[in-house]
Formats: C-alpha cells, structure tokens, sequence
C-alpha cells in the first residue's frame, strides 16, 4: 500500500489552473483548487519529483490523552526544488501536519 | 429487576451450503461471501422442514432462517440443553432493567435430526443484542453539564430560544474527527449532517470520537440550526476549506497548531492561514477557533478569527450569576506572530485541571475517547462505561462550538452581521469574570482580564444587542459637503 503525503502548492499569479493541470499530469491528486491547491501524492512520487525524502513521525491527536497518537510522513524540504516544468506555476510546496485537537483528557 | 422473560428460544438455523461458514478455513469476506451460499431451494425446503416439527419460522433469509419455538422443542429435536441467561438491556442505563433469554449450556451435546440432515448446517439460539448507546446520558455523581439542557442554561442561550430565536435557517460547518450517528442527535431532533474532505473515509464512524462529541455544543445552544461536519483526512487545511465551500453563515474548529516560542508563522501553515482569510473577508464567514488547552494555538491567534477560551461555572450562584472562574484548563495568551493580538476573545464553558471532565457529550461506542476516560476515578476519569457511547470531556475544544452556537442565534436574528461585528457584539455583552488564571498563568480580573478576554459568553445578551444593531450602508450615508 502506497504511503500518501499531502501538500498545500501555492500557484504563481493567475497559474492556479495551469498549476493543477501540470500536476496531475505528473501523477498527482488535485484535491482542492482555492488560494492553495490541495494536492495528495505517493511518497515516492514526492521524493523523485521535489527531491523531498520523508520520515515517519507521531504525533498526539490531543495532548492531554495518551495513546492518542497518530502516525504520519514528514518532509524533509531543505533540498526541495520545484522541477523545470512546474517554475513558472509553483511558487511553493507546504507538506501538512495531522492538528491537534483541544478536547481533554 | 428483570424486565422480560422470554418464554419461547429465538434462534438461527444455518441453511446447509457447499461450503460451510463454520470450516476452520472460512472467514466470510463481501468478496468471497457467496462461495458459502446454498442452492437456490435448499432454504425453503429447510424452512418448510423445520415449520412441520412446529418451529416457528420468522424469516428465510440466503444464508440462514429464523425462526422461534419452545425452549422445550429445541432440546427434545437437537437433544440438547439451554439455560436461563439474563443481561442488562442497556449498558448506559441498567435502571432500565434486564433481559432474559434461553442459551446453550456449555458441553451440552448437539445433533442435526435425520430430517435435517443435508439441510442445516447448524442452529444457535439468539442473544438479544446489547443497546451500547442511549440518547440519555449515564448518571454521574459529580458537578457537571448535560447537553442541551444545562449547556444552554448556563450560557444563557435558553431565553432566546423562547423568543423563538434558535439558529433556524443558519447553516454550520465544522471539520473535525468525524461526525457518528449517535442517537442522541435524531433523537433531539437535530438537522445532523455529515460529510467527508476529499481526502477522507468512512462518513458515518468517528473512531477517534472528538467531533461527534462536539458538534452537541453548538445545537445546546441553537437547537435548529442546519449542521454539516466535514470530516477530515489527513490534511486538516483541505478540510477547513471543503467546509468553507459550503459558504456557512458560521464554522467551528476545536483543533488547531501549538505555536509556542514562534515569531513567524511556518510556511506549512500558510496555505490554512489564506484559506481563513478567505472564509472571513471574502466570504463573511464567523469562524471560530479554540484558543487551545496550554496551547499558543494556530489559527486562534489569527485576528481575524473569534478565538474562545474556558471558564468554569459552578454549581452555585453568586449574587445573579454562578460562579465563575477562568478555566485553568484553557489558553489563554498574546501571540508572538501577530502584534497586538491577545486570544482569547471570548469564553465558552470548560472545566478544570487535571482532567477537565465537565460537559457529558455523546460519543461512538467504544471510540477512543470512550474508552480513555472510562472507569472509576473522578477527577482523572469520568465514571461512565467504555461502551456507553457517552464521555464527559471539555477542552476549548466545547468552547468553540458553544460559540458558534450563539453566533448562529445573532445571525437568524441579523443575517447581515459582519463577522467583525459579530465579534464586537460578542465582546461587548459578555459576562466579567473576575477571579482564576488560565493554563498559561495568566490572570482573571476586573474589565477585560488576559485569561478570559471579555469574559464568559451571553447569548441573551449578545441577542438583545445584535437585535437592534442597525448595518449602515456606507453608499447611502450623505455625501461630505
């Protein structure tokens, strides 16, 4: 089973559209086109085309509640570089993190 | 007490297949299922055989018939022995009573007659099912609110609703852990609706349990508003802005990022940062976040957001109004990232350290949040059952929804209220609270304090004065001589 990673893009000026086009053509999801573009993805998929490798990490879904934890994928984007075909579109690539929610416990 | 005593044996008989579900290899899969279906006939034919040895046959379903007989039947035809069996007939609520039922007795030998043979495969008496889950609450005996009633009650909700103001026509959207069908919401009559982000899965379960349990708040304090939770994958920004989409008069959000020791904002969380911009200035949204449990909480400290913190109400009342204490359990704090900006707002109802086990909320069975803060132990647990389908929690996390609730009482009774001047209107009708500190040390006081902003919420309050706020059209005021 492929580990998915999402990410925020935020499209150049008035690129959004071209942006997602370009993307999917590539193989990833669009999932929302908004002041950011919602886009999931394999892993690998990220690391081959940002050069963005991941490491698995937990986090706790609320603080307070041991075993809350869940599991996801971080990205490591100090070597992050946006491929030749996607400079004019993408200013930047933002990888998310599970929240926490404030519920006790 | 024992409610029912059931006479007759309520059983399933196993209609005999090429394959049978009970052979040490099978494990029923929706793939493989009918591998283990019988011929067409053979169900009738067992059902018709089991009709003339007097069984009472109830249902010929594909795989198995149901049916009914005298526990003295049973033994005599399978040569076996049941026994007498009672349990509660709800694990929420054993003052309800019990329910009897006949069950084989274990090493009790069993036999398919002759007349059987080839035609079921075997036959089990039925247990009645356990009902995990009850509109009602479990009792517990220690100070905390019930959902609607005293949630409404304690922020004054419940004189605007006899004024006929209760969020009808005002839609609701809250991204969250998921949003269960638990009883407690048809039961009250609620416009309960669930939906997923387009990066999530299974609509109708909330295994976690947060969501299903907050979403009560906001219809404790506006019982007819339209409600849609959207429930998130793994990209909580995706989710805040599918619920955007829905163009909601109000959103709330009891979840968010812990910012501590940060003077800027991260660049993963500026695409969230745009999408509430976007909710709030472009598309007139409230949106509310909590302020966070101990949190420097993302996006609450957003300015443009109603951030709400936590006060304590107490079962007794001090001169008009219970007594009120900042929530030691809440943030509260003035943000690195965005100057002058101080969170809370405003308070919604939380309770206290260690735990915060205050407001009783409806949950799934056996979610995780069910099950954490289950068993004996008040304060550190909540005294209701793993399974019950009910936990007493709190966390900011209620406050936010609390908040919405009264935002979507002003906006049935001023649909054009700005989310700015829903805020103001907020602020300036809260009720003071003067001692406690929050999580963060700071303290309660005179006036707007830093623990608790403007105080604890007033939903009749706010009413009274959002009712008579008069929104002013810029283009029709007189032109400058």
């Amino acid at each position: 089973m492929q580990d998915l990673v999402s990410a925020e893009v935020a499209p150049a000026s008035n690129r959004a559209i071209d942006a997602a086009r370009a993307l999917e053509q590539l193989g990833f999801r669009v999932l929302h086109i908004g002041p950011t573009i919602s886009v999931r993805g394999p892993a690998a998929l990220w690391t081959s085309t940002f050069n963005v490798p991941f490491e698995r990490r937990t986090k706790r879904r609320a603080r307070e509640m041991e075993g809350s934890e869940v599991a996801y994928l971080a990205a490591r984007t100090e070597q992050l570089q946006i491929p030749a075909e996607l400079q004019d579109m993408v200013m930047a690539v933002m990888f998310q993190e599970p929240p926490e929610f404030f519920s006790t416990g | 007490m024992v409610q029912q005593l059931e006479e007759r044996l309520y059983f399933e008989a196993v209609v005999q297949a090429e394959r049978s579900m009970f052979a040490t290899d099978a494990r029923l899969t929706a793939d493989n299922l009918q591998q283990f279906a019988p011929p067409a006939e053979r169900a009738t034919q067992a059902a018709t055989a089991l009709q003339s040895m007097d069984f009472r046959v109830r249902h010929v379903g594909t795989f198995s018939i149901s049916g009914d007989c005298p526990r003295e039947l049973w033994e005599s035809v399978f040569g076996t022995r049941v026994e007498r069996r009672t349990q509660p007939f709800s694990t929420a609520h054993s003052e309800v009573g019990e329910v009897g039922y006949w069950s084989h007795v274990a090493d009790a030998p069993f036999t398919i007659p002759d007349n059987l043979q080839g035609l079921v495969d075997r036959a089990y008496p039925q247990a009645p099912p356990l009902f995990f889950q009850s509109p009602l609450p479990p009792r517990v005996n220690y100070h905390h609110l019930r959902v609607p009633d005293d949630v409404a009650l304690v922020l004054r909700a419940t004189p605007v609703h006899e004024r006929g103001v209760t969020g009808r026509g005002v839609l609701v959207a809250m991204p969250d852990t998921g949003f269960y069908r638990h009883p407690f919401y048809p039961w009250h009559g609620y416009n309960y609706n669930a939906t997923l982000s387009p990066d999530a899965i299974d609509v109708d379960t909330d295994d976690f349990g947060h969501g299903t349990a907050e979403a009560a708040n906001i219809f404790a304090v506006a019982r007819d508003i339209d409600f849609v939770g959207v429930k998130m994958g793994g990209n909580a920004t995706l989710a805040f802005k599918t619920a955007s989409d829905l163009e909601p008069a109000v959103m709330t959000n009891s979840w968010g990022y812990d910012l501590a020791g940060l003077t800027t904002l991260p660049n993963f969380l500026l695409p969230l940062e745009a999408a509430v911009l976007e909710a709030v200035n472009q598309r007139g949204i409230v949106v509310c976040f909590s302020a966070g449990n101990g949190h420097i909480a993302f996006p609450a400290m957003m300015p443009d957001v109603l951030a709400v913190g936590g006060v304590f109400a107490y079962e007794n009342l001090v001169g008009n109004d219970f007594r009120l204490e900042a929530s030691n359990y809440a943030s509260s704090f003035d943000s690195l990232i965005y100057p002058g900006r101080h969170v809370p707002d405003v308070c919604g109802l939380v309770g206290m350290q260690p735990g915060g086990i205050y407001i009783e909320l409806p949950v799934q069975p056996s979610c995780f949040i069910d099950v954490a803060l289950s068993g004996p132990g008040f304060p550190n647990s909540d005294e209701t059952a793993p399974d019950d389908g009910w936990a007493v929690i709190s966390g900011t996390s209620a406050a936010s929804p609390q908040a919405a609730g009264v935002c979507a009482l002003l906006k049935q009774a001023q649909p054009g209220l700005s989310p700015r001047l829903v805020k103001n209107i907020l602020r300036a009708s809260a009720r003071e609270v003067t001692i406690g500190t929050s999580n963060n040390g700071q303290p309660a006081g005179p006036g707007h304090d830093a623990a608790t902003g403007a105080g604890l919420m007033d939903a009749f309050a706010a009413y009274r004065l959002g009712r008579s706020v008069a929104i002013r059209n810029i283009f029709s005021l007189p032109p400058p001589r």
